[in-house]
């Protein structure tokens, strides 16, 4: 079986960004809004240290505001540095995306 | 900015109560094992923050927290250390120098009393104290000792608790025995050797002043830029 995970980690940190720069947000729901478009088996605790090193490294920024629920929640915005990650990744994306999609054409050749 | 730490510290000790038994451990195994890493104490505590928020809004959704965070805690915890902002040369030196002066000042202040200088310093008006090298190496044993325990139950906080003879405790135990042994051992075996004297009371004000001063330095960076 595929070890997923790999593939998991090198593409969540853009996934995150992108949901982010839709709209401000917080922790849990960008982790539904990641499930509803197919990252099924993902879970707060996977989001939080992304969240953590994106905002270390300023591409994204956070302000903490008070939840129905009851505990204040953090809620993120991207920075203009992080709009410019965003960007780089959707190219690098596409492109890698595209290699892939090629690749998994070819034909198999047997017996030769 | 010293204040802002004690502060956090406080807010989130209040927000544990509000936690489910099985959470509050979880959150203290947690906050245990985060301790053993580099990441600064401020951010220890804002990251406790946040996993407060997380796991207190899973319990009111009536989700446990195996489903906000995963079954890998110690994962989990792994990958925060990676990311948050890890201690200075300067804050770890602090550390260092708070542990060092607690501890011998205590052990002095223990060597003080035990030895009857204190008693015969009020009743009979001698003030000094040998200090032979049997205390000495026998007190900076105990400091390092302590440190090295402190280091053990942070870095298996998932592992010790928990019924039973597991093999962290079981090395634990005998590790523990047999260094106090080799202390008291290095005790009785150099405590002829006698170094120097020193006013007690003068002593006392050393380490009080020492301590104040460390401790004053050491909240400072432990409290962090946020």
């Amino acid at each position: 079986m595929f070890d997923q995970s790999q593939l998991m980690k090198g593409t969540l940190e853009g996934c995150i960004l992108k949901v982010i720069a839709a709209e401000t947000t917080y922790g849990y729901e960008i982790m539904e809004k990641l499930a509803q478009h197919g990252f099924g088996d993902i879970r707060e605790g996977t989001i939080y240290p992304l969240l953590v090193r994106l905002e270390k490294k300023e591409w994204i920024t956070s302000e903490v505001r008070p939840s129905p629920l009851g505990p204040s929640r953090k809620y993120y915005s991207i920075t203009p540095t992080g709009r410019e990650i965003l960007a780089s990744f959707a190219a690098c994306w596409e492109a890698i995306s595209r290699a892939v999609e090629n690749i998994m054409k070819l034909e198999e050749k047997h017996g030769e | 900015m010293v204040n802002r730490l004690k502060k956090l510290r406080k807010e989130n000790n209040e927000k544990d109560k509000l936690l489910s038994q099985e959470n509050r451990r979880l959150m203290t195994d947690m906050v245990v094992y985060l301790r053993s890493s580099n990441l600064c104490d401020y951010d220890i505590e804002a990251i406790r923050r946040e996993l407060f928020g997380m796991i207190y809004e899973a319990q009111l959704r009536g989700e446990t927290a195996d489903q906000a965070i995963g079954e890998n805690y110690k994962g989990f915890c792994d990958e925060l250390m990676e990311s948050g902002r890890q201690k200075s040369f300067y804050e770890k030196a602090m550390e260092w120098a708070y542990v060092l002066v607690a501890g011998l000042g205590s052990l002095f202040i223990v060597e003080a009393v035990f030895s009857g200088v204190l008693y015969g310093a009020f009743f009979h008006g001698g003030f000094t104290i040998t200090i032979t090298l049997g205390f000495a190496v026998s007190a900076l044993l105990i400091v390092f000792g302590a440190w090295a325990v402190y280091g053990y139950i942070t870095r298996y906080s998932f592992k010790l608790p928990g019924k039973g003879l597991s093999r962290y405790r079981i090395f634990f135990l005998i590790g523990f025995v047999l260094y106090f042994s080799g202390t008291i051992g290095v005790r009785m075996l150099m405590d002829d050797i006698r170094l120097f004297q020193v006013n007690v009371f003068i002593s006392l004000a050393v380490f009080a002043a020492a301590y104040l001063i460390v401790k004053g330095f050491g909240d400072r960076a432990s409290s962090c830029r946020e």
